[in-house]
C-alpha cells in the first residue's frame, strides 16, 4: 500500500474494543484507525462466557492493560478454574455416570525420572484395587489431591502464586471471571487517542472487485477504508454480504463458503444455543474494609461452578461485585432451563432475569477473512462457552490479525495464512470442548435407541462432535492413546495444554488402562511417599491460603490507595 | 501382557543408537534385548555431522561429553556453512541459534528489514553470535544464561559415526545388551497376523523376539523383504540418489562448522574432525557418471586421501509405516533424505524416543503404530520440504539439475512458505519439527528470498532508538566473538582436561 494503511474495525461488544486496542497499541502510528461503534452488535457477547484462560493476562498487558487497571476498572475476579459437577448422566446418555471434577489451570506436572507424573497415580491405583476399583468405587485415581490451585479452589481461596519460590503455589496458575459487557466498559474507557471514533448503522456495503471499498452508514456519510474488520457478532454484517456477493471461485481456494444462505457458517459443528441469565448483586468488597470475619459471599469461591443438566448446563461465576449465573440449553428445553435459574436465583438472595434469553447457532466459518474484510470473534465463529475457548480463539484471532496485518492491496499471502491458522486453531480448541461429549471407549457400545433417552442438547452436541471428520479423528487417537496408555498426543500449537488435558481426561473418567512401564523403574514405595508428602503440602497450602474475598478486598484496598486519590 | 523380548537387526549407527536408548530406558526392568550384525555386511555410516538434539539423546544416557568426544574424535559444530546455493560464488551459515534477541512478540528478522529498507547495509549474520564464532573459527560452550548474546546458541558435533557405534555398542553391552554375530537367512512370520517370530541366522540359531526394530539398512531385511511395508518414493523432490564419499588429511586449522558446497549434479560435503575430514559427493546419476562424481570428489580433496571413495546408492522417501505389525524400522531401513542438513541421526534419535513414548505391550494395540507412524510421517516430510528449499531457492540454472528444480511444482506445504516469506518475512511455523523459524530464516535470506515488506509492527518503535539498540546488538555480538578462543584451542584443551 503506498499511501498510509487505513483500518476500519465495525462493532460495539468486546471483540471490537479488544481488536481496537490491540490494533492500536502494536501498529505505527501511520496507520489510521477508526472504530465504528454500531448499536445492537454486542448482544450476543454473553456466549463469549465469564471463564478467561491465563493467557488473558499476557493478552491485557499487552494493549496496555496492567492487572491492577483490569481489577479497578471492571468487575473481574480471580480464577482457579471451572468446577464441573454432575457432568452427563440421567437422560444425557445411555451408559454414561455423572462426573464431577474440578478443571484447574497449572503449570506442568512434575516428571520423575523421565515418566510423567500420572503414570505413577495409574501404578498406585492398580496396586492398592487388583480389581481395578477402589473402595469409594472409582475405575481410576484422582488427579486433585496433587494440583494445588485445585485444593485451592475447593476451598474458595485464592492468592497469587508467587514466582521462583519453591512452595506448591508456585506451579499454579490463574484466569480471570469477567463479564464481557464489564471488560468491554473497561477496556473501551481506556482506548488510546489515535482510534477515530464513529457510531452509525451500516447501510449498504460498498463493493467492488470482491472487496469493500467503504460502509455508508446513509445521511451521505461513507467511511472508506483498505482493511475492515468485522466485529459484529454472529450476523456478520460485513463479511456476509461480501462472501454472499462474491463470485464463484473467488478467494475460494481453501475449500470454503459458497455463498450459502448460511453465510459460510460451517454447518457441520452448528447447533442452536440459547442462554438465559440472572445477576445477583452484592455488596462490593471494598466497602467490607476490616470485615474479615463475614466474607462477602459473593467471592465465596475462586472457580465457577458448572452443573450438568438435562436442558443442558448453568454456570454460576463470583464477580466482585455479584454472582453471575447463566443457563445454556437447547431451545425445545427453555421452560426447564428458565425454571432452574430461577431456583438459582433465589438462592442467592436476589437473583432476578437479566434480560430476554439470547440464542445463537454455533460453528465456524469456512474463511473468516475474505477479500480485505477480516472477521474476528463471533462473526466468524460461535463458540459454546463451556470453557474459556471462546475468549481464548477471541484472543487467537487478534493475535493472528496482529501478526498478518497487510502490506500490500492485494492480501492473498495474508488472508490464506489466516484461514489456514482460523482453521487450525478452531479445530484444536474444538477438539476440547468436543471431548466433554465423548464417552469413555472402553464403557459398553450405546443400546439400542439411545435417542429417546437422550436430551436434545446432549443429542446434537454429540452429533456436531462426529460431524466433522478431521476433529472427530484427531480427538478419537487422544482418547484411545490416553484410555489405553496414557500418551498425550498432540498438534500443532494446541490452546489447551497437556495440564488441561489431563484434568480433564481423569474429570470425565478417561483413565489409562496402562502405566508407562518405565515407571516401574521408581521403587512404589518411594514414589508414593513423594505423592503423599505432595499431597499434605498442597493440603497445608490450600488451608493456609486465604479466602478470595478476603484477598480481593485487601488488594482493591491496597491498589485504590496506591492509584486512587 | 508386557513385551520381554526385543531383537535389534543390524549394528550400524541406528542399531546401537537403538540398543543404547532402549536398554537405558529399560535396565531394572524384565526386558531382554539382543542385535544381531554381521561383520560382512559394510554399515553406511555416512551421517557424521548432527543436529543439537543429539546432547538430549547423549545426556539420557548420561554420557560424558569428554569421553565421548575422545571416543569418536568429535568436533564442535556452530552450522552449516552454504556455498554456491542462492547463487554460484554465494556462501552463508546455516547456525544453531536464533538472530539477535527477543524484541517482544516480532521476530528479530523484521527489525533488521526495517533497517535494510532505510539504507542500513549491515547483513543479518552480524547479529548472529553463532555464524560470527563459525566464520572466526571460534568455540566454547554456552553460558548458563542463554539470552545473553555469547550464549543464545545451540550446537552439536561432528564426529566419526563408525566411532559413535562403536561407542553405544561398549554402553548398550554393558547394559546387559546381548549382541549376536550373524546374518539373518529366513524371518518366518505368524500365519494369522503376519507378525515376525523368528529370525533364523546362518548358522542355525533361532532368534526370537515380541518387537523387532530393523536397523538392517537400505534394505529393510524385516519391514520390506519380509513385511513389504511399500515405499513411498520423493525422488520426484530429492533426485539426488547416489554419493561417493572418502575421508582425507586435514588442512588448516580445525573448523566448527559442516560444509556443503553445490555442485552441478549434486553437493558435496567437508566434515572436519579430529583427526582426519570426512569428504562426499550427493549426485543425480543422471547427470554425472560415477566415475566423474568420484574423481571430482577426489580432486578437491584438500588433503591426501585416507580411504578409497566408497560408493552409495539409495533413494528418497520414507516407508509407508515405519511401524508396521511388530516390526519398527528405525535408520536407513525408515527412509532416507540425503545428509544436507545433518538429519540422519535426528531422524534415527526421533525414532527411538517415539518408540520409547509409544513403547507396544505384547497386544500391539494399532492406535500405537497409527501415532507412531503420524509423527514419524510428519518429521519427515517437515524435513523434505526444508531440503527442497535449499534446491529451489536459487538462480542457478547453469546445468542439468538446476534447471530441473527450475521447472519443479512445489508441495504446496513449501510452495505457500516461501511465497508468505517473499512476500512479508512471515514465516508458516510449525510447533512438530525439527527445523524451527530461525532456520527456515538462515536459509532463506542465505538464498536470496529477500522480503518485499516486513511486519507492520516492527515499524512501530522510533528509528533512532531502534538503529541504536541493533547497533549495540552488533557490538556486543562482534565484542563476544572476540573472547571467544579458537575452537582448534578449545578443543585440544577439551579433550585434555
Amino acid at each position: 500500500m503506498d499511501t498510509p494503511l487505513h483500518i476500519l474495525i465495525c462493532g460495539r461488544g468486546l471483540a471490537a474494543v479488544m481488536t481496537a486496542a490491540a490494533l492500536a497499541h502494536n501498529l505505527p502510528d501511520a496507520v489510521n484507525i477508526t472504530l465504528l461503534d454500531i448499536e445492537g452488535t454486542d448482544k450476543t457477547d454473553v456466549f463469549y462466557g465469564s471463564a478467561a484462560s491465563p493467557s488473558a493476562y499476557d493478552f491485557m498487558r499487552s494493549i496496555g492493560m496492567e492487572e491492577p487497571e483490569l481489577l479497578l476498572g471492571s468487575n473481574t475476579a480471580f480464577s482457579f478454574g471451572t468446577h464441573y459437577k454432575q457432568w452427563g448422566g440421567n437422560k444425557r446418555g445411555p451408559n454414561e455416570k455423572q462426573r464431577s471434577w474440578m478443571q484447574s489451570f497449572h503449570l506442568p506436572l512434575p516428571v520423575f525420572n523421565g515418566v510423567d507424573f500420572h503414570h505413577y497415580l495409574v501404578r498406585r491405583h492398580q496396586l492398592e484395587n487388583p480389581a481395578g476399583v477402589s473402595k469409594s468405587g472409582a475405575r481410576g485415581p484422582s488427579l486433585e489431591p496433587y494440583i494445588m490451585p485445585v485444593q485451592a479452589a475447593y476451598k474458595g481461596a485464592f492468592a497469587h502464586p508467587p514466582e521462583g519460590r519453591k512452595i506448591p503455589l508456585a506451579n499454579a496458575q490463574y484466569g480471570y471471571h469477567v463479564s464481557p459487557a464489564s471488560w468491554t466498559r473497561c477496556i473501551a474507557a481506556r482506548l488510546p487517542a489515535r482510534i477515530n471514533r464513529l457510531s452509525g448503522a451500516i447501510k449498504t456495503l460498498i463493493q467492488s472487485d470482491g472487496a469493500i471499498r467503504a460502509v455508508d452508514l446513509g445521511g451521505e456519510q461513507q467511511v472508506s477504508a483498505d482493511l475492515f474488520i468485522d466485529c459484529t457478532g454472529p450476523t456478520a454484517q460485513l463479511l456476509v454480504p461480501l462472501q454472499s456477493s462474491a463470485p464463484d471461485g473467488d478467494n475460494h481456494a481453501n475449500g470454503s463458503v459458497n455463498g450459502s444462505a448460511n453465510g459460510g457458517v460451517n454447518p457441520v459443528e452448528a447447533r442452536t444455543l440459547r442462554a438465559a441469565q440472572s445477576w445477583t448483586p452484592l455488596p462490593s468488597h471494598t466497602e467490607h474494609k476490616q470485615d474479615t470475619q463475614n466474607t462477602p459471599q459473593n467471592l465465596r469461591s475462586s472457580c465457577r461452578t458448572l452443573t450438568g443438566e438435562d436442558f443442558g448446563w448453568t454456570a454460576e461465576t463470583p464477580l466482585q461485585n455479584g454472582v453471575h449465573r447463566l443457563a445454556l440449553y437447547h431451545p425445545n428445553d427453555e421452560d426447564a432451563a428458565l425454571k432452574n435459574l430461577g431456583a438459582l436465583g433465589a438462592l442467592g438472595g436476589a437473583g432476578e432475569p437479566h434480560s430476554a434469553p439470547i440464542e445463537i447457532k454455533t460453528g465456524r466459518r469456512a474463511a473468516a477473512w475474505q477479500g480485505n474484510c477480516v472477521a474476528i470473534g463471533q462473526s466468524a465463529a460461535a463458540v459454546e462457552p463451556l470453557t474459556p475457548a471462546p475468549l481464548m480463539l477471541l484472543q487467537g484471532d487478534i493475535e493472528r490479525l496482529l501478526e498478518l496485518i497487510p502490506v500490500s492491496s492485494d492480501m492473498q499471502v495474508e488472508r490464506r495464512e489466516y484461514n489456514r491458522r482460523f482453521r487450525e486453531d478452531h479445530i484444536h480448541a474444538g477438539l476440547f470442548q468436543q471431548a466433554f461429549f465423548a464417552a469413555p471407549q472402553k464403557t459398553a457400545p450405546e443400546k439400542a435407541s439411545p435417542e429417546k433417552t437422550t436430551a436434545p442438547y446432549w443429542q446434537a452436541a454429540r452429533r456436531a462432535a462426529a460431524d466433522d471428520q478431521e476433529l472427530s479423528d484427531k480427538l478419537a487417537a487422544k482418547i484411545e492413546q490416553f484410555e489405553s496408555r496414557g500418551v498425550f498426543v498432540t498438534y500443532d500449537y494446541e490452546p489447551f495444554s497437556p495440564q488441561d488435558w489431563a484434568m480433564l481426561h481423569f474429570g470425565l473418567g478417561h483413565y489409562p488402562a496402562r502405566y508407562d512401564p518405565l515407571a516401574d523403574r521408581a521403587p512404589a514405595a518411594k514414589i508414593n511417599e513423594s505423592l503423599d508428602r505432595m499431597e499434605m503440602a498442597i493440603a497445608a497450602m490450600a488451608e493456609k491460603m486465604p479466602p478470595h474475598a478476603v484477598y480481593m478486598s485487601g488488594l482493591l484496598r491496597y491498589l485504590q490507595d496506591k492509584h486512587g486519590s | 501382557m508386557t513385551i520381554e523380548k526385543i531383537c535389534i537387526l543390524g549394528g550400524g549407527t541406528a542399531g546401537w543408537m537403538t540398543a543404547a536408548g532402549l536398554s537405558n530406558k529399560f535396565k531394572d526392568l524384565n526386558v531382554s534385548i539382543s542385535l544381531i550384525e554381521s561383520n560382512e555386511i559394510g554399515t553406511v555410516g555416512v551421517g557424521e555431522a548432527t543436529l543439537p538434539h543429539i546432547r538430549f539423546f547423549n545426556n539420557a544416557l548420561g554420557i560424558d561429553e569428554k569421553d565421548f568426544m575422545r571416543e569418536t574424535r568429535a568436533t564442535f559444530k556452530l552450522g552449516i556453512e552454504f556455498r554456491d546455493w542462492g547463487a554460484l560464488g554465494d556462501h552463508y551459515i546455516h547456525p544453531f541459534g536464533d538472530y539477535g534477541v527477543p524484541m517482544g512478540q516480532v521476530d528479530f528478522h523484521h527489525f533488521w528489514l526495517r533497517l535494510l529498507q532505510n539504507g542500513h547495509k549491515t547483513s543479518l549474520d552480524a547479529y548472529s553470535f553463532p555464524v560470527l564464532a563459525a566464520e572466526a573459527g571460534k568455540f566454547q560452550h554456552p553460558g548458563q544464561n542463554n539470552a545473553e548474546i555469547g550464549s543464545n546458541f545451540g550446537y552439536a558435533y561432528q564426529f566419526d559415526s563408525s566411532l559413535y557405534a562403536k561407542f553405544l555398542r561398549k554402553y548398550a553391552q554393558n547394559n546387559g545388551v546381548l549382541r549376536t554375530e550373524g546374518k539373518v537367512v529366513n524371518a518366518s512370520t505368524d500365519p494369522e497376523n503376519g507378525f515376525i517370530q523368528t529370525l533364523t541366522l546362518e548358522d542355525g540359531t533361532a532368534v526370537e523376539a515380541d518387537l523387532f526394530i530393523d536397523c538392517s539398512g537400505f534394505r529393510g531385511v524385516l519391514i520390506e523383504q519380509t513385511l513389504e511395508t511399500g515405499y513411498e518414493d520423493w525422488s520426484q523432490w530429492l533426485p539426488c540418489n547416489r554419493a561417493v564419499a572418502a575421508a582425507c588429511e586435514s588442512r588448516g586449522p580445525s573448523l566448527p562448522y559442516t560444509r556443503a558446497s553445490a555442485r552441478a549434479a549434486g553437493w558435496q560435503w567437508r566434515i572436519p574432525l579430529q583427526h582426519r575430514t570426512g569428504n562426499g559427493y550427493v549426485y543425480w546419476n543422471a547427470h554425472i557418471s560415477d566415475d566423474e562424481a568420484a574423481s571430482q570428489l577426489m580432486s578437491t580433496l584438500e588433503g591426501p586421501a585416507l580411504t578409497d571413495p566408497k560408493q552409495l546408492y539409495f533413494k528418497t522417501g520414507k516407508r509407508r509405516k515405519l511401524w508396521h505389525k511388530n516390526v519398527v524400522a528405525i535408520g536407513l531401513s525408515g527412509g532416507f533424505l540425503e545428509p544436507l542438513e545433518s538429519t540422519s541421526i535426528h531422524l534415527i534419535q526421533q525414532g527411538i524416543t517415539a518408540l520409547i513414548e509409544l513403547f507396544p505391550d505384547a497386544r500391539f494395540n494399532p492406535a500405537d503404530e497409527r501415532e507412531y507412524n503420524r509423527r514419524m510421517d510428519l518429521d519427515f516430510e517437515r524435513v523434505r520440504d526444508f531440503l527442497l528449499l535449499h534446491y529451489t531457492a536459487t538462480q542457478r540454472d547453469d546445468s542439468e539439475m538446476w534447471r530441473y528444480f527450475k521447472n519443479m511444482t512445489l508441495p504446496d506445504s513449501l510452495r505457500e512458505k516461501i511465497e508468505a516469506f517473499r512476500a512479508r518475512g512471515y514465516i508458516l511455523r510449525y510447533e512438530h519439527g525439527v527445523f524451527l523459524p530461525p532456520s527456515w530464516v538462515a536459509v532463506m535470506v542465505g538464498q536470496n528470498i529477500m522480503p518485499r515488506a516486513f511486519d507492520p509492527r516492527a515499524g512501530k518503535p522510533a528509528l533512532g532508538p531502534l538503529e541504536a539498540e541493533l547497533g549495540k546488538i552488533k557490538a556486543d555480538s562482534l565484542r563476544a566473538v572476540q573472547r571467544t578462543p579458537d575452537h582448534a584451542d578449545f578443543l585440544a584443551r577439551f579433550s585434555q582436561g
